[in-house]
């Protein structure tokens, strides 16, 4: 079975400051009515990309994350269950800051192609910066059975633990969704240290879908990608597809080190054909026309392919979770977290 | 004739006894030349327990990428781990690290053996050497006393002499209950055996060799800091590298014998991440070279936190080549370590509360036993 996937970057300009929803959603739609043409499966939106999608004119910018009122959040939510419906997509919708009980959590969602709310997932694990503004880790992982695959969720920080992707990957999730964004710097070695090596260790698929721009006072950079296990990929790299504006800085960061890796990446998706959309969606977005370029905000689409049956070749040819040693975990999880 | 065969047996027991003697490898040490280093006075010891001697927070290691070969002697063994020692005391080493299966040469020590290089592989020679019936643990749990003695003279003397921490890489070895494990040893400048580290996760060949992983994580305390040494595959789980750090390991060794074809991505799915995840500096020895049809490549290196490297990469130092002999020098600043732990919130981070709800029962599905296992 071949998934299609689409991580869809969004990058805010200089002097964003304001934007219509209504026109945002307009080009999301156009990127999922080409990626639809594409028979794309499965699309991710950034992390606080649900900020975006919010029925306010502008957003915030304070120092303080936006709380959603329950209006905001049932708009929201009927928003995305819509275009996922709409586009026949399996989406995870982005990103937001909830509060619940007085606390703030930051919470992944998951659609259905029939609009459905499949599920949610919060941040387990919180950063210094997340910290200062008062998040709160969420407490369970869960992992959503499709026909797709079983999917799950490594929101933001989290793709820097370990742990969550082990006990994902000990649920059977088969495909990670990773809406990461972080304050700056973000370079191909943090993400590597992150959903890279998440991916190594657990021989799952994985989505990376990033924000990057001012947000709350500080700059955030994300990076987009697609990952599967080394033995999968073009030049074992691990990488299905890059974000086109990460390629060079990639090759300049890898090829230092080691010049032969860089000629094992993938081709930036924008160096491959696209599929002519379909007749019907491109009749739709004729009659949506295109939002005026807005230098404010900007997608950049990653596509890939996922081959859950060479990925099962790969498992059973190197069963590295088989590899693993319970004595020894047994003998001192999870009181030797209490040492520190 | 059985007779016969016990008393053939029982004679190459004692020649290998005798060619081990301890007392030969320290006579034939001894005659090298060893410079003074910062732990060797000529007045004798420095008191390294805590509250003695101040000691800097700056620890200079050496990760040595060493050829594997047929080792036909014991004197051959301990010049061949001599020169690489003193290659690294002289960059200024206080601590050397050795790779996986260092003592695996020894096997050369079974007469006729190099004639078996042939066999394409190690089981394959085992098994035109005695048959089916034989697994390579059993020829390292015959060779196992002869093997102890020089591995283990050869890295006591050499920590002594040259006054420095010695990681032995690792050996072959029979416990006290006759499982062979693969294990590595760690030792003090007085040539004081520290500790143990058998290897915990094995790969599926491993298994088929019939060997028996540890279950447990050490860490060893020196005047700097506290260090772990698990073996090669331990670093492909990140389950290794936070007991060792949670135990407080500022500085983990990974000795390595990695058995294919250089890949920058998939060499990068070991230590690597491991010290990014758990904040530490690690160490990675490596044995290269071909034998018996094993083909080993490395790229030795010492690696830190991103924030704790020159070009924010990860890399200390790294050996060029990933089959060549060499020694990869670095300093570790324990205090930058620390400090980095402290700003970026390291302890502050972690939910216990998941992992009390997930941890270790998780692993009740793990999807299956390991490949190999006999047991």
């Amino acid at each position: 079975m071949i998934v299609k996937v689409l991580s869809l970057q969004i990058k805010l300009g200089p002097e964003a400051t304001r934007w219509s929803a209504t026109d945002l959603r307009a080009g999301l739609e156009a990127e999922l009515g080409l990626a639809q043409g594409d028979g794309v499966d499965l699309v991710l939106l950034p992390a606080f990309s649900g900020l975006l999608f919010l029925p306010t004119a502008e957003l915030s910018f304070s120092r303080r994350p936006v709380e959603v009122g329950q209006d905001a959040w049932d708009s929201f939510l009927n928003t995305m269950g819509e275009v996922a419906q709409q586009y026949q997509v399996f989406l995870g919708a982005g990103t937001l800051p909830v509060v619940e009980e007085g606390r703030i959590y930051h919470r992944a969602f998951l659609f259905s192609p029939e609009g459905e709310l499949l599920g949610m997932q919060d941040q387990t694990h919180t950063s210094a910066w997340e910290r200062s503004w008062g998040m709160t880790p969420g407490e369970k992982l869960e992992v959503f059975a499709t026909p797709i695959g079983r999917l799950a969720f490594l929101v933001g920080t989290d793709v820097w633990y370990p742990e969550v992707g082990r006990i994902l990957a000990l649920q059977g999730a088969d495909i990670v969704l990773a809406p990461v964004s972080r304050p700056l710097p973000y370079s191909f070695w943090s993400q590597g240290a992150g959903l890279w090596q998440q991916v190594q260790q657990n021989q799952f698929f994985a989505l990376e879908a990033g924000l990057t721009g001012r947000l709350w006072g500080t700059e955030l950079r994300g990076r987009g990608a697609v990952f599967a296990p080394c033995e999968m990929t073009p030049g074992e790299s691990g990488f299905l597809a890059l974000a086109p504006s990460d390629g060079e800085e990639i090759r300049a960061e890898v090829s230092r080190v080691y010049p032969e890796a860089f000629t094992g990446l993938p081709l930036p998706p924008t160096a491959q054909a696209r599929a002519e959309p379909s007749a019907a969606a491109f009749a739709r977005i004729a009659a949506s026309p295109l939002p005026a370029a807005q230098p404010s905000l900007e997608f950049e689409p990653v596509t890939a392919e996922l081959d859950l049956a060479r990925r099962q070749q790969v498992v059973a040819e190197y069963p590295l979770l088989r590899l693993l040693n319970p004595s020894l975990y047994r003998r001192y999880f999870p009181t030797v977290y209490r040492s520190l | 004739m059985q007779f016969w065969e016990q008393l053939k047996e029982q004679a190459l027991r004692y020649y290998l006894l005798w060619r081990s003697d301890p007392r030969r490898i320290s006579r034939f040490l001894s005659r090298f030349e060893y410079p003074q280093t910062p732990l060797r006075t000529g007045a004798g010891t420095r008191d390294f327990s805590p509250g003695g001697d101040e000691v800097s927070s700056k620890l200079r290691v050496a990760a040595v990428q060493m050829r594997v070969e047929l080792v036909g002697s014991a004197e051959a063994y301990a010049e061949k781990i001599y020169r690489l020692v003193r290659q690294a005391v002289a960059g200024g080493a206080q601590l050397v690290a050795f790779p996986e299966d260092t003592a695996t040469g020894l096997i050369g020590l079974l007469p006729g053996l190099e004639k078996l290089a042939g066999a394409g592989s190690l089981e394959g020679a085992v098994k035109e050497m005695a048959g089916d019936q034989v697994q390579v643990a059993d020829v390292f749990r015959f060779l196992g006393p002869a093997t102890r003695r020089i591995h283990e003279a050869t890295f006591s003397n050499l920590a002594r002499l040259f006054g420095v921490y010695l990681v032995s890489g690792s050996a072959l070895l029979p416990r006290d209950d006759g499982q062979v494990v693969n294990v590595a040893h760690f030792y003090g400048p007085d040539g004081r055996l520290l500790g143990a580290q058998e290897k915990c996760h094995f790969i599926p060949l491993e298994w088929e060799w019939g060997l028996q992983p540890g279950n447990e994580l050490r860490v060893f305390s020196t005047p700097w800091t506290k260090v772990a040494t698990p073996i090669c595959m331990d670093a492909s789980f990140f389950e290794t590298f936070r007991l060792a750090s949670l135990q407080g390991a500022e500085v983990v060794v990974i000795p390595t014998a990695n058995p294919e074809e250089y890949n920058f991505w998939k060499a990068l799915r070991g230590i690597w991440p491991r010290v990014q995840e758990s904040y530490v500096y690690g160490i990675n020895p490596c044995l290269v070279g071909e034998l018996m049809g094993i083909k080993l490549t490395g790229r030795a290196g010492i690696f830190a936190p991103l924030a704790l490297s020159p070009a924010g990469d990860g890399i200390l130092a790294q050996a060029a080549s990933f089959k060549e002999e060499t020694v990869v020098l670095a300093d570790l600043d324990l205090e930058a370590l620390r400090q980095l732990r402290r700003e970026e919130g390291w302890a502050e981070g972690f939910n216990r509360t998941l992992y009390e709800k997930y941890l270790p029962q998780i692993y009740d599905f793990i999807p299956g036993p390991p490949p190999g296992n006999r047991r």
